[in-house]
């Protein structure tokens, strides 16, 4: 599968450039920290992805268990589709959080992606993202490449924004007559002049149809020193209702999908990769047992993949709550034991030097959660 | 006469395997145009656009309107994923139905009023709608 012009505006299109030098002076004094955030909305299968060693997986899911697993540890085993990750996690540089979810369990889609984004108690209730205000709280200024800005990416003080085109840019002159037609100090001409401002890289034409290219371009941006600091890809298509399949079925495509921006974010990288995280973020998980069409009802807890040479050691994080049905949530869904606010909260701390508490304070309203930097991160 | 009704069915066999094609086609069409207007009402929430809001509104209401037709009895084969509680349950689904049409009239009236306060829970109500009837007649 390719990733389209829709979700490269959500995709790439959410490639924020944040704290380049040029825009900022905090930005220019800490070292580059790059954070990318792949959403996976549907609800990912951390089941499927990181399967565990239990007789119960074969017992409730007899059609569709995944064959072909490689192994992580003694307990765990990584789906085929994801060479990538795997072969991360050989070089010490991929990990999981298991057992995890945001804390949202009435498994609606629409509600569940809001409150990914926005990392907020009820859905639709705000009206910015934990990412956005977390680069708020880290003072580091943002530029996302979005239109328009996905919810995730929204702070309070909106960031500026722009789009790559196909078409010719104009001309400095070109420009310069466009912006003398505004009134001195209209908002009008203040836009005009940061766009004039902005770096001739940032214009670059791209090739919006191949994930590869637009990982590509993302990690072309990423490992520039004066470059940005965050992107966030959109991928779709993990809500396997029916012929969700094993090695080979629709979650495995999916699956594959993420693999492939892994793989092209990791060669473009290069060096970089390893000031480099790449968490995934999902709305819910899926139920633990079939259904009758093949494929599995929403659910509640998953998996957060983690890659990138920040990360401390390969390692299943987790507090495992069991397969049997007395350990599950409502009898039928893995249990979340960890929530995965702390996971993206600590990843923000640590890859925008900003101490824990003021980012949980200022990115997830002050909430509960527990600073995980020391154990999945690089001292 | 039983070359004659062999005919027949061969003659109407491609009729009906494209006419049940058709419907499976056009309701996956429509319901993923559904989830992407429901994303965009979540998008545009964010940014208080009440013109998007009430557009994509509408379009949802406009399928639910038309949604029942394309339901006919015996169209629960692969591609869909429709359960059989839907010809079991006519009633129930005709109300599952109707909850999500009067949700999304009501959204749209509170985006056209342009009442930002109001929109969050009726985006909620539209929601819950969608769920509830996934639940009961979906795989």
């Amino acid at each position: 599968m390719t990733i389209g012009r829709r979700e490269f505006i959500a995709g790439l299109g959410s490639l924020t450039l944040l704290g380049s030098p040029i825009f900022n002076a905090r930005a220019a004094r800490l070292k580059k920290k790059n954070l990318v955030i792949v959403m996976l909305r549907g609800g990912m299968d951390g089941l499927t992805a990181i399967q565990p060693n239990d007789r119960r997986m074969e017992e409730v899911r007899p059609d569709i268990l995944v064959t072909g697993t490689k192994k992580l540890t003694s307990d765990f085993n990584v789906h085929p589709r994801l060479n990538s990750f795997l072969s991360c996690w050989k070089k010490g540089k991929a990990a999981v959080v298991h057992a995890t979810s945001i804390p949202y369990t009435l498994r609606s889609h629409f509600d569940g992606q809001n409150l990914m984004e926005s990392g907020g108690h009820t859905p639709y209730a705000d009206k910015t993202g934990w990412l956005g205000r977390g680069i708020e709280a880290s003072e580091l200024g943002s530029l996302a490449v979005s239109l328009p800005m996905p919810l995730i990416l929204r702070g309070n003080l909106n960031p500026d924004n722009y789009y790559p085109t196909w078409m010719n840019l104009p001309t400095k002159d070109e420009m310069r007559l466009i912006n003398s037609s505004y009134t001195k100090g209209s908002a009008l001409a203040e836009t005009m002049e940061r766009v004039r401002n902005r770096p001739v890289a940032m214009m670059q034409r791209v090739d919006d149809n191949d994930a590869h290219v637009l990982a590509r371009v993302a990690a072309q941006e990423l490992k520039r020193e004066d470059g940005p600091r965050v992107a966030v890809f959109d991928i779709g298509g993990f809500d396997t209702h029916a012929a969700q399949g094993g090695e080979d079925g629709e979650h495995g495509e999916r699956l594959a999908d993420y693999d492939k921006v892994l793989k092209a974010l990791r060669e473009g990288l290069g060096q970089a990769f390893d000031d480099t995280l790449v968490l995934t973020l999902t709305e819910f998980g899926r139920k633990v047992e079939q259904n009758g069409g093949y494929g599995t009802e929403h659910g509640y807890g998953t998996a957060i993949l983690m890659a990138g040479g920040l990360l401390k050691e390969a390692q299943i994080y987790a507090d495992w709550p069991g397969l049997k049905t007395k350990h599950l949530f409502e009898k039928q869904d893995l249990n979340a034991t960890i929530d995965a606010r702390s996971v993206y909260c600590s990843a923000m701390s640590y890859c925008f030097d900003v101490d824990f508490k003021t980012m949980k304070t200022n990115a997830f309203f002050g909430d509960d959660l527990e600073d995980l930097s020391g154990r999945l991160f690089k001292a | 006469m039983v070359k004659k009704w062999l005919l027949v069915m061969i003659l109407l066999w491609p009729f009906h395997a494209s006419v049940a094609s058709d419907v499976y086609s056009h309701r996956i069409a429509q319901f993923k145009a559904n989830k992407q207007a429901m994303q965009n009402i979540a998008q545009a929430l964010a940014y208080d656009d009440f013109e998007a809001i009430a557009d994509a509104a509408n379009q949802i209401e406009v399928w639910g309107q038309a949604m029942a037709r394309y339901f006919p009895e015996g169209s629960n084969q692969t591609p869909s994923q429709a359960l059989d509680a839907i010809w079991e349950q006519p009633e129930a689904f005709a109300k599952a139905i109707d909850l999500n049409i009067k949700a999304a009239q009501r959204l749209q009236d509170i985006a056209l009023d342009e009442d930002g306060s109001k929109l969050p829970q009726a985006m909620r109500d539209l929601s819950a709608s969608c769920k509830a009837c996934h639940q009961s007649f979906r795989y």
